[in-house]
């Protein structure tokens, strides 16, 4: 975890609690994701910004009740986003019924590709939070595919350092994700 | 037999190496490493696909109407209660590397199949529905009445939904003396109007409503559904009852008559 931002369970807690700063911290951290999210699915600026809208002040609203051991808060906020992103949908698909039915069809197929964004957008945020040595780590093997023995030389660590940053990085991984199924 | 440690199965779900034979002779009997290695693999596949993500932002003053909004709208919800699993077996908890193994369906590399099957569908209705299984509710019972040897595990009020307004009714969640789960939906005011359609669909719901299991038809007013043993009614907390048509169509209309949340009575 990198010091310049807020720790992930503090936040979650502030945010909890009712604080608006924490509120614009989580704007911060995650509307570049929610209205990516709102954009690709809806193909629309202005709706998409809707969307973002109504995200942050639904999870304000419910924030009180929301729990950082039952979701991670990116998950949590996926999950907002998507419920909005299908409200969205279902108003467009009754209006497009009641005037031109092919358009449900085109509609229809977009919301895969934003699932997958939601999966990797969270993976890449959680690769950057990783402290400096299991960042690197992870950055090699993964997005430069170098083997195990590569990074440790490269990095001067032992092997065995190496494969576990790799397991606990990934196992950490798996749990942001968990929530999105 | 001794499970492979979860470093090596890391190791292989990254590198697709394994370095020694009885790793292989291990996971080769071993559903639950494989299934771990399956997980991670997806994990790892996610992780690679994730270099050359580029997210917008929004403009900025997007957050000006959502601060105006916060300020000036209703108050932060107060939680009803603490918000009680109602389930039978247990949700799985983020934070440990270790997963809850209850509730996997035995064979097969879980998450990913039931999700591509999910999108698959989500593809063809669109925005609202995601159909989980469709008639997995087996037995519909209607009118039966519970009997004394039933308890009831949770309970929900139905509230009405826009355009229905007058109608409500009750779910509970109930286990019989053999451990078997029945959903008793008692609907009112909700068959006056058509709606979308004459029939009364009960659906389980996800609280996000992004992921729903249909339990059955209501006959009349009143139905008694058997919940399947395998089903975790913890993930699927929300009761709705929909109109539909009778066209065949196995997705939700998105016409809710009523829905409302099981709580712990």
């Amino acid at each position: 975890m990198t010091t310049t931002l807020p720790d992930d369970s503090e936040l979650s807690d502030a945010f909890s609690a009712g604080s608006e700063d924490a509120l614009r911290a989580v704007y911060d951290r995650w509307s570049p994701l929610v209205y990516s999210l709102a954009l690709r699915a809806l193909g629309d600026q202005s709706a998409a910004e809707d969307v973002t809208q109504q995200v942050f002040v639904k999870a304000w609203r419910r924030s009180a009740s929301y729990d950082p051991e039952r979701a991670p808060l990116g998950a949590w906020l996926v999950g907002i986003t998507r419920n909005c992103i299908a409200d969205a949908f279902a108003e467009r698909t009754r209006h497009a019924r009641t005037t031109d039915p092919s358009v449900v069809e085109e509609t229809a197929a977009a919301p895969e590709s934003e699932f997958d964004l939601a999966e990797r957008a969270l993976v890449a945020g959680e690769l950057d939070r990783l402290d400096d040595v299991p960042r690197r780590v992870m950055r090699l093997a993964f997005y430069d595919e170098l083997s195990h023995r590569e990074i440790a030389e490269r990095l001067g660590l032992p092997l065995g350092t190496v494969k576990s940053h790799i397991h606990r990085s990934l196992a950490r991984l798996r749990t942001r994700l968990e929530v999105i199924e | 037999m001794k499970h492979v440690d979860d470093e090596t199965l890391a190791m292989l779900a990254v590198s697709g190496v394994v370095a020694d034979d009885a790793v292989t002779e291990h996971l080769a009997a071993c559903a639950r490493c494989r299934d771990e290695v399956a997980d991670l693999q997806r994990v790892a596949a996610v992780t690679r696909s994730s270099s050359h993500v580029r997210l917008d932002a929004p403009p900025e003053a997007v957050w000006d109407r959502i601060a105006a909004e916060v300020r000036d709208g209703p108050p932060r919800d107060v939680p009803a209660e603490s918000p009680a699993p109602v389930a039978v077996s247990g949700v799985g908890r983020p934070g440990g590397t270790t997963r809850p193994r209850g509730r996997v369906t035995p064979g097969g590399p879980r998450v990913h199949r039931r999700r591509r099957v999910l999108l698959t569908v989500a593809a063809v209705v669109g925005a609202f529905a995601i159909v989980l299984g469709i008639g997995v509710a087996t037995g519909a019972l209607p009118g039966l009445p519970g009997s004394a040897s039933e308890t009831v595990l949770a309970r929900a009020e139905l509230d009405a939904l826009p355009g229905w307004s007058g109608a409500g009714g009750t779910a509970e969640l109930e286990r019989d003396r053999d451990g078997r789960l029945s959903l008793v939906v008692d609907l009112r005011g909700g068959t006056g109007r058509t709606g979308t359609g004459a029939l009364r669909e009960v659906w389980m719901m996800r609280s996000d409503l992004d992921g729903l299991v249909s339990v059955g038809f209501l006959d009349g007013d009143r139905g008694r559904f058997t919940v399947p043993s395998g089903m975790d009614t913890a993930r699927f907390p929300v009761v709705d009852v929909s109109a539909e048509a009778d066209d065949g169509d196995p997705a939700h209309s998105g016409d809710s008559i009523v829905r409302g949340r099981l709580a712990r009575p």
